[in-house]
């Protein structure tokens, strides 16, 4: 029983732990649970918002690329373009420079710099999806199974 | 596991480490460890609330290990279909202890964590023969999830959802 109590007690204790490490470096709950939740839920229309050649369209909203960190994370997700690790050209990619547009894509926080995100545009040019992802040149699998599920 | 062979015991130990390593890694590398924590805790704090029933109905101890495993890839499930299937989630996914919905619940990985706890202790009760007491605190942990579940904030349906939900830019932006 004693062994038991202590397994539990380290298990719940190790759970904790990864909860606070957790929270002391990401929000506690990022974008309101929404970051990254790869459910396709939307089906809008947004003026300055178009497929690309009518193919599911990826639009990229880096955060301002005056940050080093944001410039080097949007070359690199460019150069890999079409290479077995990045996104397919299958799909359209629109790099957004309009923070007007941005903001209309519900990423404010992409306008102000500091979060970069994407919206999936499906062939039809409608909005199907957006989220935050500040690692979105390491998630080209994740973007094209959405942008596959669009087409 | 109780009773097996020391060197089948090591086996097992070495597999499922192995196995959550795996586990782990597909979602890290995904930039994904917030949904890691979610669903894996949420899972195994349910799995062992079911073994703590089970423990009740049977009358007798229940090893933990195939319960909170399975109730990890039950809670886990649409993720794989993801991953494996590159099916996106759809709200029919819910069916796999609300994995859909729970992202927007009050507070969801203060909510997992109360499962998981509440949970290893409903276990921990059952099996040393408190089996009142198990099944209160397995029940505890179910309700809190669909506690969770019944107040969780509406999925966003179009853009202007997303600025109707408080942000954590301050965080971000700081």
């Amino acid at each position: 029983m004693v062994r038991r109590i202590v397994a539990l007690g380290v298990a719940q204790v190790a759970a904790i732990a990864a909860v606070a490490a957790y929270a002391t470096a990401a929000p506690l709950v990022p974008d309101s649970g929404l970051e990254q939740i790869d459910l396709v839920s939307l089906h809008q229309r947004v003026p300055g918002v178009g497929a690309v050649a009518g193919k599911p369209t990826l639009y990229l909203a880096p955060g301002l690329t005056t940050d080093p960190k944001c410039a080097a994370a949007l070359s690199r997700y460019l150069r890999s373009r079409d290479t077995p690790t990045g996104l397919p050209n299958r799909f359209g990619l629109v790099v957004i420079a309009d923070g007007t547009v941005v903001r209309r894509l519900a990423l404010p926080r992409a306008a102000a710099g500091c979060h970069p995100g994407y919206a999936l545009v499906d062939g039809r040019g409608f909005v199907r999806y957006r989220t935050y992802d500040g690692g979105y040149p390491d998630h080209t699998g994740e973007q094209a199974i959405l942008l596959d599920a669009l087409r | 596991m109780k009773g097996a062979p020391v060197g089948r015991r090591a086996l097992l130990a070495v597999a499922l480490i192995a196995w959550e390593a795996v586990f782990a890694r597909a979602y890290i590398l995904r930039g994904t460890s917030w949904h890691l924590l979610l669903h894996t805790l949420i899972g195994v704090g349910l799995g062992l609330a079911a073994a703590a029933w089970w423990s009740s109905v049977r009358r007798r101890p229940t090893s933990a290990l195939q319960w909170a495993l399975g109730g990890q890839l039950l809670s886990s499930f649409p993720d794989l279909l993801f991953v494996f299937g590159r099916v996106p989630h759809q709200l029919w996914m819910d069916a796999f202890v609300g994995h859909v919905s729970v992202h927007t619940a009050p507070q969801p990985l203060l909510v997992a964590l109360g499962i998981f706890l509440l949970g290893g202790w409903a276990w921990e009760r059952a099996t040393a023969g408190a089996r009142r007491a198990g099944s209160l605190l397995g029940a505890a942990a179910a309700g809190l999830l669909v506690l969770a579940l019944a107040t969780h904030a509406p999925l966003p349906t179009t853009l202007g959802d997303y600025s109707s939900v408080p942000t954590s830019a301050a965080f971000w932006c700081r």
